[in-house]
């Protein structure tokens, strides 16, 4: 015990009820005057066993004579996010970058969803196309899972929570509430969100937050459930959406969670005493693809679903997950049947299983397999997905003869996310994006990865900013402003396929001429084609012949600039995500890319003569922003200096605006 | 040190033997290939075997024939073969050696032939795949697991069912190994065995390359290189390593010469080269390469322009040159004029001519 608690304790044990002297009372409703004479202040001061506690409030919080703190608060912002993981997070940024004031309300103390160090999934995306090759995210994803590169190159998931937190919490419009439960929707007449009401555990504080637009990104969906949004459960008949891999009749099975766990060598053998409440696990059983190797890091078949309410159920689905986990892990350990596991011991087991599927909202349109390998154009693409059809089997860990997964098919390309399924058919300001968005059970079973559903967060991000700054309502703009939200998306550097930008504001349109100093591969002429990325086999970028470099631009006639932006590579063709098993290949990386520019400046001509604007020595992302006070200029020149390794410097794509 | 020894005891009997006979002469390299790993060396031992003249006739080396990225293949030790220079002559299988597709069945003469051109392919698709996009992955959100086989590539890279075969083969015949193998070539070369190769079609540029790596510079050499320049135009490239390097002398030779046969198409390169060069230039090399000013797109001018500021070279005969770039039909090449003009000494008569542009395009500069 510290010195400082055992005074702590002396003082509560002479005085606990002679702590109210008159002078000291300014709740005169609630004193005890009898007690007044009885207390020395001026003694307890000087011990100052309490910091600046008020030894007055044990007495009151302790003899009830003092209402509890009354931590009822309104808040009022424009947008409201309700769930702090991959979907949430770029949602919030994306809307607050868009000029909105944004809260982000997130029910766990740490931020990353199923990817967080609670859960530890890896945040797949476009993992792999048919070819092998992914086909990675960009826009805020892509700059959090950088920033993860550069604060966490140790791959700590403890980290990583922090890594968010910070990338979070340093973004100016936003303001983040941890440990605060969205309970329910507080309508107006006219059917739309009013306010959330919100409960913060840690505070005790009831939260009131009123916003114009809210966003669920919480997975269960919890905030669209009370406002009424329709939503769906359960898997579709194939009938419904021509869907060949659903089942013949709908029923109400869904995806389960999983629990994880992790091990490690201790360089000597390790006994493993299963806790009570493990569940044996039968290998005789089990279908071949529920592998046991690699066993490091656990499995992700361990996995429990529903075919009624798995929110409800969700307490007593995660003891038995619990118990199934460790039943494989006593299997692992106690059969005899893998001496490699001797000297292994579990040194992490999830307490909190990842969650698959529960509701899926009902928007204006219906995503269903068929749109998926189809690749189905829609007008109002604003996301795209391009992992597997990777539907997990009915009854999971309890349904050991059938593989863990279906993996019913490969795409050979992203398909799009259209704009109408992530708003609410009947909620009129209601958004979402994630695994609720409004979609099939099967369209789910690949569109669930968290770098989609961050792409679909940074959609409907941007989308709730655009609504706030015309005053609209989502399928307004859906409607009439589709090709505004397309363009702010590009802008920002998420990729929409098969939707090159033609932002018409964007003044390099204009240049009399656009070249590069050096060309090893591409065209300088490319760099304002609209495209951010190479893709169907088509060169959209200019390489140079080493380094040092330039690209030059030039106008004919002066032009007011204020903002130059650049897209640079960073390899989409490889994924960068934190993973457990720190995975380094051809098509996996835990560096930062090599292909990154890491420090450039830009150089305006005025009056004839070339004048540094702004360096960056230590770029940090693909997207790279130039804010600068107005020039009058007819020529820029981006000079590049150094990539993170690679030898010529890759740009996509340069603009500038007044 | 076995493999020196061996390389040493090889080189020892060659000598002893006096050149009178092919022998063979034993090379340990460390080499990356690319389905093995991308940043560990492998190994091997390259065998030289040497001509009659005691020079490089061909290169072998004994390879596994494949790769295996799933397990699931047989391997076996085939023996590849290189000219001089690096190029792809045969592959040789031990007697009793047949190549197998999946499910163990032999290759066909068919599929042979096939591999035949897949491996004598320098710009084979196999070339940009890593090993890890030849089979699929699936697996679930946890960790990825391999599968068999998948096919990512246009049929006519592989042999269908020996995909393995065909990757691992055409990385060992296409690697860092014709690298080495021109460089010992190289190496047992003398500068006039080079500058005989230099006449010779398909050699021009390994003889170019390794006369810069043995410094060959004469005026004699100068000439043969210009002369495959000039039947070449396409050579200028790898030359320029050759005169950035050269002796000042020779440098200001070949600048001169290589200006008087410019094509066009190599004109940016060649800006380029002089702007980044330490090496010095004379007056009258610029006096020569003004007159093209007038035939220059925007980025030559531009370039040309750079290279006049930063080497200091403004004469009176390049001004008279630019001044009349004022009214260029293009008015970017006319302001980029006016801007490297407005900045130099000139004479009444240009000073006029720069007013007068500036009073009529003063809203555009």
């Amino acid at each position: 015990m510290t010195r400082r608690n055992m005074k702590r304790r002396k003082f509560f044990k002479k005085s606990v009820k002679g702590t109210l002297g008159a002078s000291m009372i300014p709740l005169s409703g609630f004193s005890n005057p009898a007690e007044k004479t009885r207390t020395d202040y001026n003694s307890i001061n000087t011990e100052t066993p309490f910091g600046n506690t008020d030894p007055k409030q044990w007495h009151q919080m302790g003899s009830g004579k003092k209402p509890r703190p009354d931590r009822r608060k309104t808040v009022t912002y424009d947008v409201a996010v309700i769930g702090g993981g991959a979907a949430g997070m770029c949602a919030a940024i994306s809307a607050a970058r868009n000029g909105s004031k944004v809260v982000l309300i997130q029910d766990r103390p740490i931020l990353g969803g199923n990817s967080s160090s609670e859960i530890r999934v890896h945040l797949n995306g476009v993992n792999h196309l048919r070819n092998g090759l992914p086909e990675r995210e960009t826009g805020i994803i892509e700059e959090i899972l950088l920033h993860n590169r550069f604060h966490n190159p140790q791959d700590s998931y403890p980290v990583w929570d922090h890594v968010l937190y910070d990338f979070i919490t340093k973004e100016e419009n936003l303001d983040l509430k941890l440990n605060t439960t969205a309970i329910r929707a507080i309508l107006s007449d006219d059917g739309t969100i009013k306010a959330a009401y919100c409960w913060q555990l840690t505070t005790e504080t009831e939260f009131t937050i009123e916003a114009n637009m809210f966003i669920d990104c919480s997975g269960d969906g919890l905030l669209g459930a009370t406002a009424g949004a329709l939503y769906r459960t359960g898997r579709e008949a194939s009938s419904e959406f021509n869907e060949k891999y659903a089942p013949n009749e709908a029923d109400g099975w869904q995806m389960g969670s999983t629990v994880l766990l992790g091990s490690k060598d201790m360089g000597k053998p390790m006994p493993f005493e299963p806790p009570h409440f493990t569940l044996k696990y039968d290998a005789e059983k089990s279908h071949k693809e529920r592998q046991l190797k690699p066993f490091e890091l656990g499995f992700w078949w361990v996995e429990l679903g529903s075919d009624e309410d798995i929110i409800g159920e969700f307490e007593d689905n995660k003891h038995k997950l619990l118990g199934y986990a460790y039943g494989v892990w006593d299997y692992m350990k106690n059969s005899g049947k893998f001496p490699e596991t001797e000297n292994y011991a579990l040194d992490w087991v999830s307490s909190l299983p990842g969650k698959r599927e529960s509701r899926r909202f009902i928007g204006d349109y219906i995503l269903s397999e068929p749109d998926l390998i189809g690749n189905k154009q829609f007008d109002d693409a604003v996301a795209f997905g391009g992992w597997s059809l990777d539907e997990h089997n009915p009854g999971g860990i309890e349904n050991l003869s059938e593989p863990p997964s279906y993996f019913h098919e490969d795409f050979e390309e992203p398909y799009q996310i259209p704009f109408r399924s992530l708003y609410s058919k009947n909620v009129p300001n209601l958004l979402f994006a994630g695994r609720n968005i409004s979609q099939t059970h099967i369209a789910l079973s690949s569109s669930r990865i968290m770098a989609t559903c961050a792409l679909e967060g940074q959609a409907v991000g941007t989308a709730a900013a655009l609504c706030v700054k015309k005053k609209i309502l989502p399928r307004t703009l859906g409607e009439n402003h589709i090709n505004d939200l397309q363009e702010q998306l590009i802008r920002d550097d998420a990729f929409i396929p098969n939707r090159p930008a033609n932002d018409n504001t964007d003044l390099l349109k204009s240049a009399a001429l656009i070249f590069g100093s050096s060309t090893s591969s591409g065209d300088a002429k490319l760099l304002k084609d609209g495209w951010s990325r190479d893709y169907h086999d088509k060169k959209h970028h200019w390489q140079s012949d080493g380094l040092p470099a330039h690209v030059q631009v030039e106008w004919e006639d002066r032009v007011s600039i204020s903002k130059l932006e650049i897209k640079c590579d960073t390899n989409v063709k490889r994924n960068l995500m934190l993973r457990r098993d720190s995975l380094e290949n051809d098509i996996y990386t835990t560096k930062i890319p090599k292909e990154m520019l890491q420090s450039l400046d830009i150089e305006a001509r005025i009056n004839g003569k070339w004048v540094n604007i702004k360096s960056i020595d230590k770029n940090k992302t693909r997207l790279i922003k130039f804010n600068f006070d107005t020039i009058e200029t007819t020529a820029i020149r981006i000079n590049l200096k150094s990539t993170y390794g690679a030898q010529h410097a890759k740009l996509f794509e340069v603009r500038c605006y007044s | 040190m076995k493999n020196l020894l061996h390389f040493i005891t090889s080189a020892c009997l060659c000598l002893w033997v006096g050149f009178n006979s092919t022998d063979e002469i034993k090379h340990s390299l460390q080499i990356i290939h690319k389905g093995i790993s991308l940043t560990k060396p492998v190994i091997c031992t390259l065998v030289e075997v040497t001509n009659d003249n005691a020079l490089p006739h061909e290169f072998y080396m004994d390879v596994e024939s494949v790769v295996c990225g799933d397990n699931q293949c047989k391997i076996d030790v085939v023996r590849i073969y290189w000219d001089e220079l690096g190029r792809f002559n045969k592959l040789v299988l031990p007697k009793d050696v047949h190549l197998e597709k999946a499910e163990g069945i032999s290759f066909t003469d068919k599929d042979y032939n096939k591999l035949n051109d897949i491996l004598k392919n320098e710009d084979s698709p196999l070339q940009d795949v890593f090993k890890d996009e030849i089979v699929g992955t699936v697996g679930g959100e946890g960790v990825d697991a391999m599968s068999g086989e998948t096919i990512l590539l246009e049929k006519s890279a592989y042999v269908k069912g020996a995909v393995w075969t065909c990757y691992s083969l055409w990385h060992w015949v296409h690697g860092d190994i014709k690298q080495h193998i021109k460089d010992i070539t190289g190496k047992s070369y003398s500068k006039q065995d080079l500058r005989l190769l230099l006449k010779q079609k398909d050699y021009q540029a390994f003889a170019i390359e390794q006369l810069t790596k043995k410094e060959g510079y004469s005026k004699q050499t100068a000439h043969v290189i210009l002369n495959a320049i000039e039947t070449d135009p396409s050579l200028l490239k790898s030359s320029l390593p050759y005169w950035e390097n050269a002796p000042k002398s020779i440098y200001a030779f070949g600048s001169e010469e290589l200006l008087s046969m410019l094509k066009p198409t190599n004109r940016m390169l060649f800006l380029t080269s002089i702007l980044q060069t330490q090496q010095e230039l004379s007056p009258d090399f610029f006096n020569q390469l003004t007159p093209l000013v007038s035939e220059f797109t925007y980025q030559e001018i531009d370039i040309f322009l750079n290279i006049l500021k930063e080497k200091q070279m403004v004469t009176n005969n390049i001004i008279q040159s630019l001044v009349p770039l004022l009214k260029a039909e293009n008015f970017i090449i006319s302001r980029r004029a006016y801007y490297f003009l407005e900045g130099i000494d000139l004479s009444k008569e240009n000073e006029r001519k720069t007013s007068n542009f500036f009073e009529k395009w003063k809203d555009r500069l």
